[in-house]
């Protein structure tokens, strides 16, 4: 569990932001809604922790762990998440526009319906994700693992998906068109 | 992929339609004090649209445009260039017969006497343009010679020791190494790296790879009016870069052409 009670939880979040919080324990903790917008979480342990409808705006989530945790509707628009552990994490609704996920490992991760527009996604570890219906226009997935990722109804326009390897990926009804191929080509 | 602290040059989500042409569709990049953006693109990529779209020339359709934070919305070029914002065209607008000194301050002639006696101050002309051309490291026998005499390179030069000089935070280069052998290449890639020594943000068209990788901090590849990523060097391998650029197809078609032709 996290090496806080929720008492300090509480303390913390109210504190003059952005909030300095790298490498801190918060396993499991309830941060449903909280506004960590800018604060620096690099290396911070969050596995299992509620942050749905949290504000993760600009935020350094750098190397973080959090697996399995629960990141539904979650605002992050230019957050870092580079090298992050995203395991079987809820990112359903989520907005990482403009995100940083270059290296992230995001196996058995939902995020449906979530928004990744202009993100980067170079080598990030996608396999068994459900992308189903998410925004992924201008994504950059150069490297990517995207072995078994469903991407069921999502819009690829414009995405980079050179020498990713789609091995096993679901594209059915998903938007490609203008989107590059693994090979440098351009799907038409 | 970031850069800290406030771009020099920030686009947004441009988008440019000449009837119904998508020239650029959706372009994002922005450059910050001190560092050369590379823009990567073949022929047909949209790389020249985007760079009249910076230098003022073309308006935007659609997007954002931002010069040190704040929005702007060019009428011409003239706005760029009270905004800091210059660019040295591939033609480079110089007056060949002319002398160095002359096309130095093409546009902006310093002047003595008055009335009908006001006149070019070459002089003045000739001091300046020699200083200023030595502080890029240009070393010109003679600032009175006519442009015509030098080489592709030293006119390149020329020409972005000048943008320097009248002030230029944002130097626009349009593909300054395109007609240049390898020697002459060197000599402008160079200077590309002194602007950026000087503080300057340097958006470097091109599409050479091998000239890109040699300055470049960062790079944006374009491709059909579209923006396919920024990347750092250790993001993206000189190679990757060509593969992104030019296609396999059309690189596997014109392997296959070559060794056809070489075994007639």
């Amino acid at each position: 569990m996290a090496d806080l009670n929720p008492w300090q939880i509480y303390d913390l979040l109210n504190r003059p932001k952005p909030l300095w919080l790298a490498g801190c324990n918060l396993y499991g903790a309830y941060l449903k809604g909280a506004d960590l917008s800018g604060a620096d979480l690099r290396e911070a342990n969050l596995g299992q922790a509620n942050l749905s409808n949290a504000n993760l705006e600009g935020a350094n989530l750098a190397g973080a762990n959090l697996e399995g945790a629960n990141l539904e509707g979650v605002e992050a628009e230019k957050v870092n998440l580079q090298g992050a552990s995203l395991v079987n994490a809820t990112l359903t609704r989520a907005t990482l526009r403009s995100a940083v996920l270059n290296a992230a490992n995001l196996t058995g991760a939902t995020l449906y319906e979530a928004n990744l527009r202009d993100a980067h996604l170079t080598a990030a570890d996608l396999t068994n994700a459900n992308l189903g219906e998410a925004s992924l226009l201008r994504t950059v997935l150069k490297e990517a693992i995207l072995n078994g990722a469903d991407f069921t109804g999502a819009n690829l326009h414009g995405a980079n998906l050179f020498a990713a390897d789609l091995e096993g990926a679901i594209f059915t009804n998903a938007h490609l068109r203008g989107a590059m191929k693994p090979n440098g080509d351009i799907y038409e | 992929m970031t850069a800290n602290g406030t771009p020099m040059i920030d686009v947004r989500d441009i988008h440019k339609f000449f009837g119904n042409v998508t020239a650029l569709s959706g372009v994002s990049m922005n450059v910050h004090a001190g560092e050369v953006m590379c823009l990567l693109g073949d022929n047909g990529a949209g790389k020249s649209t985007l760079i009249k779209t910076l230098s003022g020339v073309h308006k935007p359709d659609k997007g954002e445009y931002y010069v040190e934070g704040k929005h702007v919305d060019f009428d011409s070029p003239r706005d760029a260039l009270n905004h800091g914002i210059a660019t040295v065209y591939q033609d480079l607008a110089m007056i060949p017969l002319m002398s160095i000194s002359r096309n130095f301050f093409l546009g902006s002639e310093p002047t003595r006497g008055r009335w009908l006696f006001k006149r070019f101050d070459v002089k003045f002309a000739d001091k300046v343009a020699r200083e200023e051309l030595k502080r890029m490291g240009i070393d010109i026998r003679d600032p009175s010679q006519p442009v015509g005499t030098l080489s592709g390179g030293e006119r390149q030069s020329v020409a972005i020791a000048r943008a320097v000089h009248f002030g230029a935070k944002v130097l626009i280069l349009d593909e300054p190494t395109a007609a240049l052998g390898v020697k002459q290449a060197g000599v402008v890639l160079r200077y590309i790296a002194q602007a950026r020594a000087r503080g300057i943000a340097v958006v470097f068209i091109t599409h050479n790879p091998h000239h890109a990788y040699a300055v470049g901090d960062r790079f944006t590849i374009l491709k059909r009016g579209q923006s396919f990523g920024t990347f750092t060097k250790e993001e993206l391998s000189r190679e990757e870069m060509v593969r992104m650029m030019s296609g396999a197809d059309e690189l596997d078609a014109l392997t296959h052409e070559l060794s056809m032709n070489n075994e007639q």
